[in-house]
C-alpha cells in the first residue's frame, strides 16, 4: 500500500482539482434562472451543504479505518449485496466519466472546433485521459498539484473583462428571489462542485490522521466554493439580468468580449487552459471508476479495465450527441449523484451502526 | 505489449487525417466594416468592406492590398452573407471586423435581430465599434478612399479621435449588449454624417431608447456635456463659451476652455409616493486655452468667470437632460437604481412613461484652475 499514499497536501489538491471543472464555465446562467442576480448566495450555499456531507462521509470512512467505499460496503451489507452496489457505483462514476466527457466534446465545438467530429474531440480527452488513468494514485496527485497553477492563473483572466463596464446595481436588491429559490439554484451549483466524492476512494491512502484529512478536504471544498463566488459575481457585475439569461457560457463569454491590440480573443486562451481542470476531473471519475471495476472482476488490478471503461464513454459519445440530449442526460447523472454520495453512504453508515460493524477505533493504521 | 502498442496506434492514426478546423488566411477574405441598410419588402442591405491582398504585383514583388466593396439583400443579416460568398471567390472572415455601420432607417426598428448573429458566431468580432448614419450605410461606405485612406480605417481613426475628444461614448457591439437588454439603462451611439463625395463627419451621439433609435441626436458640446454628466470623461474635451456678450469685438466675446472632469455624482430619490427624483452634481477643473480678454490675474474675474461658466454648462446640462427626457433615453440608468435600491417602487411603477415625467436636476460647479503660459 505505501507506493500508493499520498500526502496531506496532495489530498487537498485533488479534491480542489476534482470539484473544479466544466461546471464552473455554466454554473453562473444555470443557478440564475432560479434566483436572479443572488446566484452567488446559491453557491455559498452550496458550498456549506457540501461541507456537511463531507462530515458525514467522513464519518462513514472514519468507522472503517483504511478501507475505501468498495470495502465498507461488502463487509456492511455482505458480499452479494455488497458487490451489487459497488457495482452500481462504478456504473454511476462510469456515467459521470461519460458526461464530462460529452460536455467537453460539445464545449469545445461550440467555442473552437466547429467543423471537427464530435467522437474525435471525445477520442482527444479519453486518450489523455487513459495516459494519466493508468497511473497509480501518487502519480495522480503530483500532477493535480501540478496542475493547480493554471487554476490560479485563470483567477486573473476576469480582471481583463472589469475593465469594460460593471454596473455594481446589477448584483441588487440582494435577497430578491427569496429562500426557496436559492436553494433550488443551489442544486445546480452543487452539481458544478461534485467531486469530492473522490474522498470515498483515496482516503485510506493519506499519509497522517484521519482528522488532518478532514481539516483538508474541507479546505478545498471552501477554496472551489470561494472560487465559483468569485466567478459567479463576475458575471453578475459584467451581464445584465436580463442578458445572461441567453448566455450559456458567460464566463467564457466575458473574455471574448475584451480584446487587446496583442490579443483577440482571450476565450480561446482561457479555454486552453481549462482544458487541464476538465481533463483532471475526468480522470478522477476514471480513476473512481476503474478501481471499482478492478475491485469486482480483476482482483483490485487496474491495468484492464483502465482502458475498456472509456471504449464505453466512447460508445456512448457516439450516440449521444445533441445539445438537449446532454442536458437530458445530465439530469438523471446530478439526481442520480444524490443518491451516491449522500443516500447510499448515509444508509451504509445507517446499517453499520446497527449491526455493529461500526468502529472508529479499528486501526490499521 | 506489442498489440497495445499496435491498437494505440491504430487509435493515434485516426487523429492524423488532418485538421477540420483550420482558417488559413490566404482562403479569406477579411471584412473590415459592414453597413447594413434597409432594402424594399423589410429585406437588409449589407454592404461589406472586404480587404483583397494581391500578391501577384509585379515586378515588387510585395502583397499590396486594396479594399472591394460587396452589396447584396437578403432576409436575415446571415443570408446577405451568403449572397456576399457566392461572389466573393473566398471565406468571408468577419472575425477582423472593426466597424458596423448601421443605416438611420435601420435603427430605427429594434436592432437586436440583426445584431443576433454576431453575439452568436463565436468567430464574429465582438470588439467592433458600431456607428449610426445619417441616409444609408451603403452610401458612407461607398466612399471606399476618404482622402487616402480607406473607408474603415478612417472611420475606426475618426471614432477613436472623437472618443478622446469625449464627443461620442466609448462602445462596441459587446458593450451596448448589456444595455440592449436592460430596462433599466439605454445608450447612445455615435453618429456620422457623410459630408461631400469623399468625405464624412461624427456629429455627435444617437440616443437609444430600448432597442431602437429615437431618431433625436445630440451634437458636439451637447454630447460632451451629457458624457460629463454620467461621468465618462476622456482625454481631450473642449467648450467655447460666450461669456462676454457686451464686448464688441466678436472673439472677444467668448472664453475656450480645455476642461477635466474632477468628481460626479448621480443621487437618485424615491418618496412614498413612488416619486422619483434624481439629482446629479458636477464638479469641473477648467483651463483657460484661449481668452483675448486677458483679465485672468485678477482673482475677482476668475471668480466672475467661475460663476458665469458654472451657469452655462447648468443651462446645457438642463438642455440635455430635457433632450434625454423627450427621447426617453434613459442614458444615466436611473431606472436600474431604481430597480436596485428601491425594488418596491420600481413594480409599482412603468418605466417608460414615468422616465419622461421625473425630476432630474444637474448642479455644475466649474473651476479655473490654469490658464496656460500667459495669465
Amino acid at each position: 500500500m505505501n507506493e500508493k499514499s499520498i500526502t496531506q497536501r496532495q489530498l487537498f489538491f485533488m479534491i480542489f482539482q476534482s470539484q473544479i471543472g466544466i461546471g464552473l464555465l455554466s454554473l453562473p446562467v444555470s443557478v440564475h434562472k432560479y434566483t436572479q442576480s443572488d446566484g452567488w448566495i446559491s453557491v455559498l450555499i452550496a458550498g456549506f451543504s457540501i461541507q456537511v456531507v463531507i462530515v458525514l462521509l467522513w464519518i462513514l470512512l472514519w468507522g472503517f479505518k483504511g478501507k475505501t467505499i468498495y470495502e465498507i460496503t461488502v463487509i456492511v451489507f455482505g458480499k452479494f449485496l455488497g458487490k451489487i452496489i459497488n457495482f452500481f457505483y462504478m456504473l454511476f462514476f462510469l456515467l459521470v466519466m461519460s458526461l464530462l466527457s460529452l460536455l467537453f466534446a460539445d464545449l469545445l465545438k461550440k467555442w473552437i472546433l466547429n467543423y471537427t467530429p464530435f467522437s474525435i474531440l471525445i477520442l482527444l480527452l479519453i486518450l489523455t485521459g487513459i495516459y494519466i488513468g493508468k497511473n497509480n494514485l501518487r502519480v495522480l496527485a503530483r500532477l493535480y498539484t501540478l496542475a493547480t497553477g493554471v487554476i490560479i492563473i485563470s483567477i486573473a483572466l476576469p480582471w481583463f473583462a472589469f475593465s469594460t463596464n460593471i454596473q455594481l446595481a446589477y448584483l441588487f436588491p440582494i435577497g430578491q428571489s427569496g429562500l426557496k429559490n436559492m436553494v433550488i439554484g443551489a442544486h445546480d451549483a452543487i452539481v458544478a462542485m461534485i467531486g469530492f466524492e473522490l474522498m470515498l476512494m483515496i482516503l485510506p491512502f493519506v499519509e497522517g490522521t484521519y482528522k488532518q484529512s478532514l481539516k483538508n478536504i474541507s479546505l478545498a471544498n471552501m477554496m472551489v466554493t470561494l472560487f465559483y463566488g468569485y466567478f459567479s459575481v463576475s458575471c453578475y457585475l459584467i451581464f445584465s439580468p436580463e442578458e445572461i439569461k441567453i448566455v450559456p457560457e458567460p464566463v467564457l463569454y466575458i473574455l471574448k468580449a475584451v480584446n487587446f491590440t496583442w490579443i483577440e480573443r482571450l476565450d480561446l486562451i482561457f479555454l486552453s487552459i481549462w482544458i487541464i481542470p476538465m481533463s483532471t476531473s475526468f480522470v478522477t471519475y476514471l480513476y473512481l471508476s476503474s478501481s471499482g471495476a478492478a475491485n469486482l472482476f480483476h482482483k483490485g488490478k487496474r491495468k484492464h479495465p483502465v482502458w475498456y471503461l472509456p471504449l464505453i464513454v466512447f460508445l456512448i459519445g457516439l450516440f449521444l450527441s445533441s445539445e438537449s440530449g446532454i442536458e437530458q442526460f445530465g439530469k438523471y447523472v446530478s439526481f442520480s449523484s444524490y443518491a451516491f454520495i449522500v443516500l447510499i453512504p448515509l444508509l451504509t453508515l445507517f446499517i453499520s451502526i446497527v449491526r455493529k460493524k461500526f468502529n472508529y477505533r479499528s486501526s490499521s493504521l | 505489449m506489442r498489440k497495445w502498442k499496435a491498437i494505440y496506434g491504430v487509435f493515434v492514426l485516426w487523429l492524423l487525417t488532418g485538421c477540420w478546423d483550420q482558417h488559413l488566411l490566404k482562403d479569406n477574405s477579411l471584412v473590415l466594416g459592414i453597413g447594413l441598410d434597409v432594402a424594399e419588402g423589410e429585406k437588409l442591405l449589407n454592404t461589406a468592406v472586404i480587404r483583397v491582398i494581391r500578391s501577384d504585383s509585379a515586378a515588387v514583388g510585395k502583397p499590396s492590398a486594396t479594399n472591394v466593396i460587396y452589396s447584396t439583400t437578403g432576409n436575415t443579416f446571415r443570408d446577405t452573407r451568403a449572397g456576399i460568398e457566392k461572389q466573393l471567390g473566398g471565406e468571408y472572415a468577419p472575425n477582423k471586423l472593426r466597424v458596423l455601420v448601421l443605416g438611420e432607417d435601420l435603427a430605427k426598428k429594434d436592432i437586436y435581430p440583426i445584431l443576433d448573429i454576431l453575439y452568436r458566431d463565436p468567430r464574429n468580432s465582438l470588439a467592433a465599434k458600431l456607428v449610426i448614419t445619417r441616409g444609408t450605410a451603403k452610401d458612407l461606405l461607398k466612399i471606399n478612399k476618404s482622402k487616402e485612406v480607406f473607408i474603415s480605417q478612417k472611420l475606426l481613426d475618426a471614432i477613436n479621435r472623437s472618443e478622446k475628444h469625449t464627443l461620442i461614448p466609448i462602445e462596441t457591439i459587446q458593450s451596448i449588449c448589456p444595455d440592449l437588454f436592460d430596462p433599466g439603462k439605454d445608450f447612445a451611439l455615435p453618429y456620422v454624417m457623410k459630408k461631400g463625395t469623399d468625405s464624412f463627419e461624427i456629429l455627435g451621439m444617437a440616443l437609444f431608447h430600448d432597442k431602437k433609435f429615437t431618431g433625436k441626436i445630440l451634437e458636439g458640446e451637447d454630447a460632451t456635456t451629457l458624457l460629463y454628466l454620467n461621468g465618462e470623461d476622456s482625454d481631450v474635451s473642449r467648450f467655447t463659451l460666450k461669456v462676454n456678450p457686451e464686448e464688441a469685438r466678436h472673439q472677444n466675446q467668448f472664453i475656450s476652455t480645455s476642461t477635466f472632469l474632477k468628481d460626479q455624482t448621480l443621487k437618485v430619490k424615491v418618496d412614498k409616493q413612488n416619486k422619483i427624483s434624481a439629482e446629479i452634481t458636477l464638479k469641473i477643473n477648467i483651463t483657460a486655452v484661449e481668452y483675448p480678454l486677458d483679465q485672468l490675474s485678477k482673482k475677482s474675474a476668475i471668480k466672475k468667470l467661475n460663476k458665469e461658466i458654472s451657469k452655462q454648462l447648468t443651462k446645457k446640462a438642463e438642455f440635455v437632460i430635457q433632450e434625454l427626457q423627450q427621447a426617453n433615453c434613459d442614458y444615466f440608468g436611473i431606472g436600474r437604481k431604481v430597480m436596485a435600491y428601491h425594488p418596491n417602487s420600481w413594480k409599482a411603477i412603468d418605466w417608460v412613461d414615468t422616465f419622461p415625467t421625473i425630476d432630474i436636476k444637474a448642479k455644475i460647479e466649474a473651476e479655473i484652475t490654469g490658464t496656460g503660459i500667459i495669465k
